[in-house]
């Protein structure tokens, strides 16, 4: 999460979008709480719903260096055992973790009935692999090193890419998760409008759902 | 492996930069930027899924790189291919041997231009054999000698562009000259230059204008000998004709220039009178296929005109020489150039239209006179009187001549070379010492003329004089002359003479100078008598032809029975072939004959049967009266038989009428000798004195002393031709100065002062630095190998004596002329015998005959074909770089225009 060659890396973008959307929730008096984490959960800011809990969250959110790969089941089924109430769950991740494993993470969730927004944060270059001449690629998270022409494997990337997105936006759907592909380079402003738009879009379709 | 590239370093470089595409590839993998990236998965999947495919395009890409390079290096290093066991030579060796001898220089128009053939040669030189043996693609070395000067290298660098140029300035610095050298000397040289690259193709181009005096009889035959063993050592003959008009290819014989050449310039004395007038004797040779009319023979004196010594000719026939006279009146002492010239010509040669001779001029000739009986030699009876009355001084009757009485002890004088000739009348013998003085006064050109009488000792004649054929004299002699006649004898001799008037003198060369102009009037020998002489002893005698020669025979005087069995004899044989069928209709007249030779048996005088034989032989009967057939046709038989009866009845005739010679002539070393054996004055003949036949020995005389001195083998000199004086040791010191006056001296303006010249010099001579010689026993021997211009050279010597002035320094003049024999005559070679004389088979084509004309020099560029020259090289090039640049395209080494787009998942819409 800490790669980005933009303004913001992908963990400062989607520590400002979520710090956005706890402070829009705080406003209108729900409670927000916050749990941080890269192998495992670093930080656990219970909810509240005072405004000035905001400050809480953003220094929980700040004090957090995520740099081990993730276990996303893990994560999620802590997450499941830590949350006990119907809530609603944004989950900001660059997902790249197995899918199986993300998968049944956020099936646990979906199953203690929660709303999950899925919020995947990628970098523009992580999707567009725009790089030329001899290139090493140290990989984060515990991944090994390749030195490569990246032109040479760059639709293979992009093939790899497109499957991944594709198989996580599936799984996103079929579960009823709210799924939203962010760029480090959109417009934090009008992604969120945009998802806030979103949601109002479909309420009466989910309360219809509900009712039914 | 090198061999196979005409530039192997290229080829080198070539295969070193063939690595270069891997290097490049390396550096690369090393020189890497790092980025550290989460999205380590879709990389490592896509290299795993692409891994193969990555690596064997890549693969390919190199190989292409590589391909490139190589093909790069293969143009550049210009393969030419691989030669399985042969090993081609790497490097040409050209030598070009440069015919410049005298028929160089003949010349022709040519669009308003005169040109020579020397000059078409250095343009083919420059501009076809080296401009197109440049051209040659592997290292070419061109060599240049000249056939004069073989053993010099006037040219010898690699062939590029600047070598070419300083190629021409070289040749430009050569000209023809006026010698005649045997080509041989040239290609022989030609052969040892090769002998040091035995390795490299060697090329000899003979350049040359091939005339057939060159290239036929024994010198020539053993030039295309050598050439032969030339090609047998793998050596290539290029013949280069330059000589114009060019050979067409369908020529056999080839047309050539006409020309006319002046061959000879004899004077008649060597050394002559001054204010006297002199005669010459001038040669022209027409070296042409047509006839030449009205050419004028111009005669210059000293560089001065003498028109009124200049001779027409009328005509000048086709293949024949022409003698013409002339005479000149010399009135310069010392030495004199003269030389007679004709018109230049428009083509041809005009080197040789000029021939110089030398004549020194003196007061008066002087004559040496050794008389046995110096006592009486001046008076009326004496041996030499009538020579004093034709040579002396003051009243003789030749003038210009000066008698000088002397002793046998003068003839060990210093100074005996200032006579021309000397004279020795009834020296009945000499002392070693004298003998030996006389002998190398002879041997160095000096005339010795000898008059018999009683005095004369035959042992010392024989023996010393004589000297088995190889002494300064002619003839040995028998052991006594001929016994005095009595009154009686006289008479009778007298009255049958009167009666039936014989010649007492027979002229055996009607041509020779000394009795050519009395021969018209030989009848008066008729009258001459000649009572005493010395005879030959002719079993001893062992005439060499072209030394000695028998100018006058005195009558046979022996007994017609001494010829009766040899008679019979043949006219037994005569019966005996005339019975043959085919002779039937000569055998009555020659039964007339038969009769008339035994009439002339039964005591008749030895000369009726000389002159019956001489009419058989020369009967030519009545044309249509059988009984008178033609007996000259019977002689003319080639059948054997008749052939050697012939030759043998002439030899009886000459039997009969020849006796005792009376004057023979002879040769030693450079000079004349002449023996008169009968005396000089009236003691033993009627020649001299108021007899009838007395008109003809002053004639005869003169003409015997200019013949004397009318010159010897020196008249002949030829340029280039080792040239050797020899002088006594003792007499003259160990230097010589040789000065050549060129005959046309240019003068100055009118207000120019003469140039000062040197003593003993004259303005506009050029000396040559004084000379030592070679000391050979008590010989001085002074070698002149460098004498090149014809004209005249002076050779001042300096005699040893107390005190050495200019004055006292002495000069010898010789004229020097262009071997006109050898050089002049313009007829061309037969291209294809040289060319199959040369072969070594009839496949052999190592051996090619060039034309100045010709268009085919371009195969002397010997330009190897190689790889650079094959347009499908390049295409292939081309080919390898289309798919070169595709393959690095493919592999995405160059940007696409929608590479930067993301992958259609991520512009999806965003929220789901």
């Amino acid at each position: 999460m800490h790669y980005g060659r933009g303004a913001l890396n992908k963990y400062n973008y989607a520590c400002t979008a979520a710090a956005c959307l706890a402070y829009m929730l705080l406003k209108q008096q729900d409670s927000v709480g916050l749990i941080t984490f890269d192998s495992d959960v670093r930080q656990v800011v219970p909810n509240r719903s005072a405004l000035t809990h905001i400050d809480a969250i953003v220094k929980a959110m700040d004090v957090s260096k995520p740099r081990e790969k993730t276990d996303p089941e893990k994560i999620l089924r802590r997450v499941t055992e830590t949350v006990h109430g119907r809530s609603l769950i944004m989950f900001f991740s660059d997902l790249l973790v197995e899918r199986p494993q993300l998968l049944r993470g956020l099936e646990m969730l979906q199953h203690r009935r929660h709303d999950v927004m899925v919020f995947h944060v990628l970098d523009d270059d992580e999707l567009v692999f725009p790089f030329t001449g001899t290139t090493r690629f140290e990989g984060m998270e515990e991944l090994p090193n390749l030195t490569c022409d990246p032109r040479a494997l760059r639709d293979g990337y992009l093939e790899a890419l497109e499957e991944y997105l594709v198989e996580v936006r599936r799984g996103c759907v079929n579960q009823g998760i709210d799924y939203s592909l962010v760029k480090t380079s959109d417009y934090l402003d009008a992604v969120l409008s945009k998802l806030l738009h979103h949601r109002m879009d479909i309420r009466p379709t989910a309360k219809a759902r509900t009712n039914a | 492996m090198l061999e196979s590239f005409l530039f192997p370093a290229s080829m080198t470089a070539g295969g070193l930069l063939v690595s270069s595409p891997i290097i490049i590839h390396l550096i690369n993998r090393m020189r890497f930027k790092r980025v550290r990236w989460a999205a380590m998965e879709f990389l490592l999947k896509s290299q795993k899924r692409s891994r193969r495919r990555l690596i064997i395009e890549q693969l390919i890409l190199l190989l292409l790189r590589i391909l490139l390079v190589l093909l790069i290096a293969l143009i550049v290093a210009r393969f030419i291919g691989v030669f399985f066991g042969a090993v081609q030579p790497q490097t040409s060796q050209h030598l070009i041997l440069l015919d410049n001898t005298l028929s160089m220089n003949d010349q022709f128009l040519e669009n308003g231009e005169t040109k020579n053939s020397f000059k078409e040669a250095k343009r083919l030189v420059v501009d076809e054999i080296a401009k197109n043996a440049a051209k040659a693609s592997k290292a070419q070395q061109l060599k240049l000698i000249t056939a004069t000067e073989p053993q010099e290298v006037r040219f010898d660098q690699r062939l590029n562009d600047q070598s070419v140029r300083d190629l021409g300035a070289r040749l430009a610095l050569i000209e023809p000259t006026a010698l005649h050298v045997d080509l041989l000397h040239g290609v022989k040289q030609a052969r040892k230059l090769f002998e040091s690259t035995p390795q490299d193709q060697r090329v000899l181009y003979l350049v040359s204008d091939f005339r057939q005096t060159d290239f036929s009889g024994p010198n020539g035959e053993a030039l295309l000998a050598e050439l032969q063993e030339m090609r047998k050592a793998d050596i290539h003959i290029k013949f280069v004709d330059v000589a114009d008009p060019p050979r067409r290819a369908d020529e056999k014989e080839s047309p050539y220039h006409d020309n006319l050449a002046i061959v000879g310039l004899r004077p008649e004395s060597r050394v002559t009178a001054r204010n006297r007038m002199t005669e010459f004797v001038v040669t022209l040779f027409n070296y042409s296929l047509t006839e030449r009319k009205n050419v004028q023979v111009k005669v210059k004196v000293n560089g001065q005109d003498r028109a009124d010594s200049s001779v027409p000719i009328p005509v000048l026939r086709p293949g024949q020489k022409t003698e013409a006279r002339f005479h000149v009146y010399l009135d310069q002492l010392g030495v004199n150039q003269i030389s007679a010239n004709i018109d230049p010509e428009d083509s041809g040669l005009n080197i040789d239209n000029t021939r110089y001779a030398v004549v020194e001029v003196r007061e008066r000739v002087p004559i040496l006179l050794i008389d046995g009986d110096p006592a009486n030699s001046r008076k009326e009876g004496g041996d030499a009187y009538f020579l004093h009355v034709m040579f002396n001084a003051n009243r003789g009757v030749a003038a210009g001549y000066d008698l000088v009485l002397g002793v046998p002890a003068d003839l060990e004088r210093p100074n005996l070379e200032q006579y021309p000739s000397i004279y020795l009348a009834n020296v009945r013998e000499l002392e070693d010492k004298r003998l030996a003085a006389l002998e190398n006064y002879v041997r160095k050109g000096g005339n010795v003329a000898y008059f018999m009488g009683e005095r004369i000792n035959p042992e010392f004649y024989n023996k010393k004089l004589y000297n088995d054929g190889n002494g300064i004299f002619p003839v040995p002699l028998a052991d006594r002359a001929t016994a005095e006649l009595s009154a009686e004898e006289k008479e009778q001799r007298l009255l049958a003479n009167l009666g039936d008037p014989q010649y007492q003198l027979f002229l055996r060369n009607e041509n020779h100078p000394i009795f050519k102009e009395v021969f018209p009037y030989k009848d008066i020998f008729k009258f001459l008598s000649v009572d005493r002489h010395w005879p030959v002893q002719r079993s001893r005698w062992k005439p060499t032809p072209g030394k000695t020669e028998e100018l006058a025979t005195l009558p046979n005087r022996q007994s017609v029975d001494d010829y009766k069995d040899t008679t019979q004899d043949l006219l037994t044989k005569l019966k005996t072939v005339l019975e043959k069928k085919d002779y039937e209709k000569y055998r009555t007249r020659f039964t007339v004959y038969h009769d008339a030779l035994r009439d002339v048996l039964t005591g008749k005088p030895p000369h009726r049967l000389a002159s019956t034989i001489e009419t058989m032989l020369t009967d030519r009967g009545q044309p249509g009266n059988p009984d008178l057939p033609n007996l000259a046709e019977f002689w003319g038989q080639t059948e054997r038989d008749v052939e050697d009866l012939r030759g043998r009845f002439e030899q009886l005739r000459d039997t009969v009428q020849y006796g005792d010679p009376l004057v023979v002539t002879g040769r030693y070393g450079k000079g004349r000798t002449l023996v008169w054996l009968t005396s000089v004055g009236r003691k033993w003949n009627s020649w001299a004195g108021d007899f009838p036949v007395s008109a003809t020995f002053p004639v005869v005389m003169i003409e015997m002393q200019k013949w004397l001195t009318a010159g010897t083998s020196d008249d002949n000199l030829l340029v280039g031709q080792p040239f050797t004086i020899q002088l006594a040791a003792a007499q003259y010191e160990d230097k010589v100065r040789r000065i050549y006056r060129p005959e046309g001296r240019e003068k100055g303006g009118e207000n120019q002062p003469e140039p000062k010249a040197e003593p003993g010099t004259q303005p506009g001579d050029q000396v040559s630095p004084e000379q030592r010689g070679k000391v050979e026993q008590d010989k001085l021997l002074f070698s002149f190998p460098d004498v090149v211009k014809p004209g005249m050279y002076l050779f001042e010597f300096t005699p040893k004596t107390e005190e050495t002035s200019t004055e006292k320094r002495e000069q010898i003049g010789f004229a020097f002329n262009v071997d006109t024999e050898t050089e002049s005559n313009l007829l061309r070679s037969n291209r294809d015998t040289l060319v199959d004389k040369v072969k070594l088979n009839d496949k052999d084509s190592g051996v090619r005959f060039y034309t100045s004309a010709s268009d085919q020099f371009t195969d002397l560029e010997q330009k190897q074909r190689d790889l650079s020259e094959y347009p499908w090289l390049f295409l292939l090039f081309l080919i390898v770089l289309v798919l070169e640049q595709a393959m690095a395209v493919h592999l995405s080494y160059h940007l696409k225009g929608n590479e930067a787009t993301m992958p259609a998942g991520a512009m999806r819409p965003q929220t789901v």
